[in-house]
């Protein structure tokens, strides 16, 4: 009910980030990677910090640092709003996460590592602020100790250690020492877990956004260094704790709360958030199904295998008789982003009305409908992007030469850029379109993680199944806007239009006929010919068996960077 | 570079240093706790948990299939005395309950307890003393649990901030120890 309008206001604030920082750096989308370099950075600091820190005298020596001429105070007060700022940064990540729908099926593994991640975090946290052993820490301590004695395990109250009868044995500093240092090998090894469902996992954002994140941390540990508070007396009630709200922001919400009904507020949050890939998931026949191969297409060529970002994809060898690999799709890791459809030069793999084949099916229905105009752009666009059908807006006219001036460009929507096949900007240039801008969302941003990366390789570098040299590159463009930056795209719309109108108009083809081009060629072995649709090119060419070169027709061979 | 974009970017670095401000500022919100204006009464300790020993001659059918020289004299029980606390401040009882009782074969008694305490002087009583109903009070070992039963009265003043911590001396009595002034 409120996940829509939650949704919708996060992609508007995506927008926002964009324009100010640019798709590039806007710090929403590195979210997940700035909490990574937070822990860096606490890493670092925390092993400073733990030169100078006495358990026999926790306090003083906190002071002591505090006191250091040569920046103990900076270093304390890094080391902190590190912490801060890695809380922060997850729980975004984590809203991202859950609102974009990225929290169930073969994702679950890391919402839940995510969850453990975020705990982990806190538990640290928490250890960290009574090492310190000033006032938040006293009441850190014993609110942790009261909320121990509700459970039935220990032989004696927990609690009495605070008392304030003796002295705080030097073992507690130590026990306390060892978690704070503990619990990070601990923040490793569910790291790896959270990322060892993907491909090419990003664990830090990109150098200029990750030094502007550390200057900022650094600049505010030297110009707002934290104080140190006062020390902890557990014969006084604290008059006034400088409370930090990222770790005990249930304080005083706890403090006037019985412990079994905190331990079932806590209980009940856990379970909300470790069952959230059960009730998030949409229900089963409104779920994309997983890619599927056509393993009379599969040439083995890997390209799917290498894009994956969920390393969902792997060669097995073929049970059909035919020997050599196939691709084969692992169900339980594919999240049906459709990026294999995109890489597959023969258009033998993808999700069910997805593949290639299905794509230039569609857009042919489309070239053949009333949206498409010859000599007119046509917005390709990724349907969560700033081009899908809410924009862009219809203020720039689609063609220099158009005389409906006012009419928005024909849009073609595909469910995410990386899912789109070379073959379909091909048909669309060949049947007469003026231009063709792809509409992707911003890099970082993609549903799918890799998709706009990609579809870049694909139109501009030569990346399996790449756009075909016959076609003009001067008439294919790629832009990046996230869902509520219209104005991105129709920048980009109009800067492409102008640039176009330096062309000739463009001569539409009939009877274009690209997927018949993927057939296996007649008398080649029947369904045993694996081979693709325009020849050992590239990686297929390094890859598939010299003996299988020899059955493709004539003419049809060609090398990566040369034509037909 | 443009005014737009140096707008923009002024713009941009502005909104980060002023995210930046407020982490710091969430780093350290100051909280006034609930009560600081009042004081608390603390009640904490822990003694060797005073026990009863029941011992009978084995029967004959536990002796059976014990070889001859593993056959025990008598068959002896311990059992951990409960005690209870009773607190009264100003002749009202603030507490009457079983002290922490972690098992039947406990080797220790731990007692904790909290309580708000309005600041001021009050008059304070605190007993401790053996759970009557549970215990055999015809057990010859009684006299020993008896005479670890101990009561403090006393009168308390307590300033507000404070914790009046009454504990248990190596005499085995009740005291508040002095606490000395702390940091404001």
């Amino acid at each position: 009910m409120l996940k829509r309008p939650f949704t919708r206001m996060l992609a508007r604030l995506d927008g926002w980030a964009d324009r100010l920082y640019g798709w590039k750096w806007n710090p929403l989308y590195q979210s997940g990677a700035i909490a990574v370099l937070c822990l860096a950075v606490m890493l670092v600091t925390g092993i400073y910090l733990l030169f100078f820190y006495r358990i026999g005298a926790p306090h003083e020596s906190i002071v002591r640092i505090d006191a250091q001429p040569l920046g103990g105070r900076w270093i304390r007060s890094l080391h902190r709003y590190a912490a801060d700022l890695a809380v922060a940064a997850a729980v975004v990540h984590a809203l991202r996460m859950f609102f974009q729908g990225r929290s169930w099926g073969p994702r679950a593994l890391a919402w839940v590592s995510g969850v453990f991640l975020l705990f982990l975090l806190y538990v640290c946290g928490w250890t960290g602020y009574v090492m310190v052993w000033d006032v938040q820490g006293q009441l850190l301590a014993t609110e942790g100790a009261r909320l121990l004695d509700a459970l039935p395990i220990f032989s004696e109250p927990v609690s009495r250690t605070f008392a304030g009868a003796d002295p705080l044995p030097s073992a507690f500093f130590f026990m306390n020492l060892f978690l704070h240092i503990a619990i990070p090998v601990g923040l490793v090894i569910f790291l790896w877990l959270h990322v060892s469902r993907v491909a090419r996992p990003v664990l830090l954002p990109p150098r200029p956004l990750l030094w502007a994140t550390v200057g900022l941390l650094a600049a505010a540990a030297v110009l707002l260094p934290a104080p140190v508070a006062q020390a902890a007396n557990l014969l006084r009630i604290p008059a006034e704790v400088p409370l930090d709200v990222f770790y005990a922001f249930w304080l005083p919400w706890l403090r006037n709360t019985p412990a079994p009904a905190a331990w079932l507020a806590g209980t009940l949050l856990v379970a909300v958030l470790a069952t959230v890939p059960i009730l998030a998931r949409p229900r089963k026949d409104r779920r994309p199904a997983p890619s599927v191969v056509s393993t009379r297409l599969c040439t083995a060529c890997h390209q799917c295998e290498a894009d994956c970002p969920y390393d969902a994809i792997r060669m097995v060898e073929r049970t059909d008789g035919r020997g050599g690999m196939v691709a084969w799709v692992n169900p339980s890791h594919c999240v049906s982003c459709g990026i294999c459809a995109g890489s597959c030069a023969p258009m033998g793999v993808g999700p069910p009305g997805r593949t290639g084949r299905d794509q230039l099916a569609r857009v042919r229905d489309f070239v053949a409908g009333d949206a498409f105009r010859a000599g007119a752009i046509v917005v390709v666009a990724c349907g969560r992007s700033g081009g899908a059908e809410r924009g862009p807006s219809n203020a720039r006219r689609a063609s220099p030469d158009s005389d409906r001036a006012g009419e928005g460009p024909a849009r073609f929507e595909v469910s995410c850029a990386g899912n789109l096949h070379t073959s379909v900007v091909e048909y669309l240039v060949r049947a007469g379109a003026r231009g063709v801008l792809v509409v992707a969302c911003p890099p970082r941003d993609c549903s799918g993680r890799e998709g706009p990366k990609w579809l870049v390789e694909r139109l501009y570098h030569e990346r399996e199944a790449e756009l075909k040299a016959r076609v003009d590159r001067r008439r294919v463009h790629v832009a990046h806007a996230s869902a509520f930056d219209p104005r991105s795209v129709d920048r980009a719309l109009g800067e492409f239009a102008d640039e176009l109108a330096r062309l000739e108009s463009p001569a539409g083809e009939d009877a274009i006929r690209i997927d018949t081009d993927c057939e296996v060629p007649e008398g080649a072995g029947g369904d045993d010919a694996g081979a693709g649709p325009h020849g050992p090119s590239g990686v297929v060419s390094r890859l598939l068996p010299s003996a299988l070169f020899r059955r493709w027709p004539a003419g049809a061979g060609r090398t990566k960077a040369g034509s037909e | 570079m443009n005014a737009a974009n140096w707008l923009k970017r002024t713009g941009a670095a502005a909104l980060a240093a002023g995210a930046m401000v407020v982490i710091v500022f969430m780093s350290q919100v100051p909280w006034r706790g609930p009560g600081s204006e009042g004081s608390e009464l603390r009640v904490s300790w822990r003694m060797p948990a005073p026990s009863l020993r029941h011992c009978r001659p084995p029967t004959e059918a536990e002796l059976e299939g014990v070889p001859g020289h593993m056959r025990p004299a008598e068959i002896c029980n311990e059992e951990t005395v409960p005690f209870g606390l009773i607190v009264l401040i100003d002749g009202d009882t603030l507490h009457a309950g079983p002290a922490w009782h972690p098992g039947r074969r406990a080797r220790t008694l731990a007692v904790y307890e909290r309580f708000p305490l309005p600041a001021g002087s009050h008059a304070l009583e605190v007993s401790f003393v053996p759970d009557s109903p549970r215990v055999d009070a015809a057990s010859p070992q009684m006299d020993s649990v008896q005479a670890l039963a101990t009561t403090l009265s006393a009168r308390v003043v307590a300033a507000p901030r404070d914790v009046v911590l009454v504990t248990r001396n190596d005499n085995g009595r009740l005291v508040i120890p002095p606490t000395g002034p702390g940091p404001p």
